[in-house]
């Protein structure tokens, strides 16, 4: 039963070494959430008692305590545009009555620069039988343990490219793309591959279609002649309804993301905030009135200030918009100064880390365009 | 209120035919449950979660087969189904922990903390990110096991597949991390050698 190791581990330590230091760092993993539970088992042994008491229990509502102020669906067009430009005016006008601006003051006027930009120029508008066409290039650095000295790490790419057709209501299509070529950043691929770290071997073009941008996961639906849910949107799986479904309030924007980050058991640390803002933008699905008051919400985390007037990122130059995450890691937005469109986002390491040189550790460069066809890509 | 009854704990919900005996459930199996679901899905989802399951178990209590698996199975299994929803945000989970977990040797300075402490988050960093990169049934088998605390022949009942389905599951699973952890200590090894 020990045939199943091909590299040199065995020669080192025996199987069952091996299987106690899994077990162990197995219960280290995620181990913070599982303590100091009871009070929440208890509430929800009450919550239980209470609705079989009082209602149905086949009807029982889900507890909602969670789900953030739901603003009213948006409005399509250029009528949405005036009157959110109107709103957006008016929570200027009222000088921070109850939330005063905590970014510096350039990133202040910067992200409020952008956010006028972005509501007047509102997205292409589509004909119909056209499509929005959203291509998002991410660049992932993985690390891992290596041979030598020094750690490995390698640079991979992603290309997301999404269809929305112009009744969203029809069918979208996703084409996900993931190259097997590495770029090795710390390392060579030799060292690499003398680990025996088993790289991923993704196919190279998946596809998955569904009305309404309601994509599922590839099991979901597998099993039980398709009786598993759609995923359940939100923060965590920011779906196109999801995104429609936001406040265009920045100040209720900020205080739903604000929520949702303490909410997922952190403290709700600027920088976090931040990253849920970057989330959000990185999707390349939020329509230009949620662009808007993402980089208004912005302006109200502390910490976030104009790090960069000249960043390149996937050939196209913006601003940096960033936060210090820690020590050796900030968080970007980067945008066009000269029409407001979000260029993506990234995180960039100040120092070596962990023997991966300096630079863009994490980025999301996001494209859109308007195209006649679904699978067709811009000229 | 409802009154507690003198039913037996895993006694099966045959006989789930009241309320009380669903908090009876909920008393018996709540606390080993949040504590798996919490794991995989973080806080802001066990809490929902943990409710649905139990409505959903109420709500399906008529097609529950007493003589095929435990009630406590059933609810992991009910738990497990819900988790799906919630793979990305589980990725994204596993991926934020292990970069967090970088970024706290790295600040701490490895040299200065005890080795084996070290060497454990070290190599719990590796396996959370191999868990996001391990087919769904085998991770949730394997989760079942280490944070459920169940065992294969309930995992069998939970998920409805043959135990031997189960174990080669696990088995698959299990190689792989041991790979992993393999490569690591041999990595380990060599750099403290020279």
């Amino acid at each position: 039963m020990t045939s199943d190791h091909q590299d040199s581990g065995p020669d080192l330590v025996s199987r069952l070494e091996l299987d106690a230091r899994v077990d162990a760092a197995l219960q280290r993993i995620h181990a913070d959430d599982a303590a100091g539970n009871a009070e929440r088992v208890r509430a929800g042994r009450d919550r239980l008692v209470a609705a079989l008491a009082t209602s149905q229990p086949t009807q029982l509502p889900i507890p909602s305590r969670r789900r953030g102020r739901r603003a009213p669906r948006i409005l399509a067009g250029a009528a949405a545009a005036v009157a959110l430009a109107g709103a957006l005016l008016a929570v200027q006008a009222l000088g921070g009555a109850s939330l005063q601006p905590a970014a510096s003051a350039a990133a202040v006027t910067t992200l409020n620069q952008a956010a006028a930009l972005t509501v007047h120029a509102a997205d292409a508008p589509l004909a119909p039988g056209q499509f929005r066409y959203v291509a998002t290039r991410q660049v992932s650095t993985v690390q891992f343990t290596g041979p030598g000295a020094s750690d490995c790490a390698y640079q991979q790419e992603t290309l997301v490219e999404v269809w929305i057709p112009d009744n969203p209501d029809q069918e979208w299509l996703e084409r996900r793309t993931e190259p097997n070529e590495r770029t090795w950043v710390s390392c060579s691929q030799q060292d690499g591959d003398a680990t025996g770290h088993p790289l991923p071997t993704h196919p190279q073009v998946t596809e998955r279609r569904a009305a309404k941008g309601h994509f599922t996961g590839e099991f979901v639906g597998r099993e039980n002649g398709g009786d598993i849910p759609l995923p359940e949107p939100g923060f965590d799986n920011p779906t196109a309804d999801f995104l429609a479904s936001l406040p265009r309030d920045p100040q209720e924007l900020y205080q739903a993301i604000h929520d949702f980050v303490r909410q997922n058991g952190n403290q709700a640390r600027p920088d976090l905030v931040f990253g849920a803002v970057q989330s959000l933008l990185a999707t390349g699905l939020a329509p230009a009135d949620l662009r808007a008051a993402l980089y208004q919400a912005a302006t109200y985390i502390p910490g976030v200030d104009v790090v960069d007037n000249a960043v390149n990122l996937d050939g196209r130059q913006g601003t940096a918009i960033g936060i210090t995450r820690n020590a050796v890691v900030q968080e970007q937005l980067i945008l066009d100064p000269a029409n407001g469109d979000f260029i993506g986002e990234r995180s960039v390491v100040t120092a070596e880390d962990h023997g991966v040189p300096a630079g863009t550790r994490h980025s999301t460069a996001v494209r859109t365009s308007v195209v006649d066809a679904l699978g067709a890509t811009p000229r | 209120m409802i009154a507690p009854t003198a039913r037996a704990e895993g006694a099966g919900l045959g006989g789930l035919d009241g309320p009380e005996s669903l908090v009876e459930l909920y008393d018996a199996h709540a606390a080993q449950l949040y504590n798996y679901v919490v794991r995989r899905a973080g806080p802001a989802v066990a809490d929902d979660l943990v409710s649905e399951t139990f409505l959903i178990v109420w709500a399906q209590r008529a097609r529950f087969d007493q003589t095929r698996a435990s009630a406590k199975s059933w609810l992991f299994g009910v738990a497990t189904n819900l988790l799906r929803r919630h793979f990305r945000a589980e990725a994204r989970r596993l991926d934020a922990w292990t970069r967090e977990l970088a970024r706290q040797i790295h600040v701490e300075d490895v040299g200065a903390r005890a080795s084996s402490a070290a060497d454990a988050d070290a190599l719990a960093g590796e396996l959370a990110e191999e868990l996001a990169k391990l087919r769904t049934e085998e991770r949730e088998a394997l989760l079942l096991v280490a944070w459920g605390d169940l065992g294969p022949s309930e995992i069998a009942e939970a998920m409805g597949v043959p135990a031997a389905t189960v174990r080669t599951w696990l088995h698959r699973a299990r190689s792989r991390l041991r790979n992993r952890a393999a490569a690591t200590t041999t990595a380990r090894t060599t750099r403290s050698e020279r």
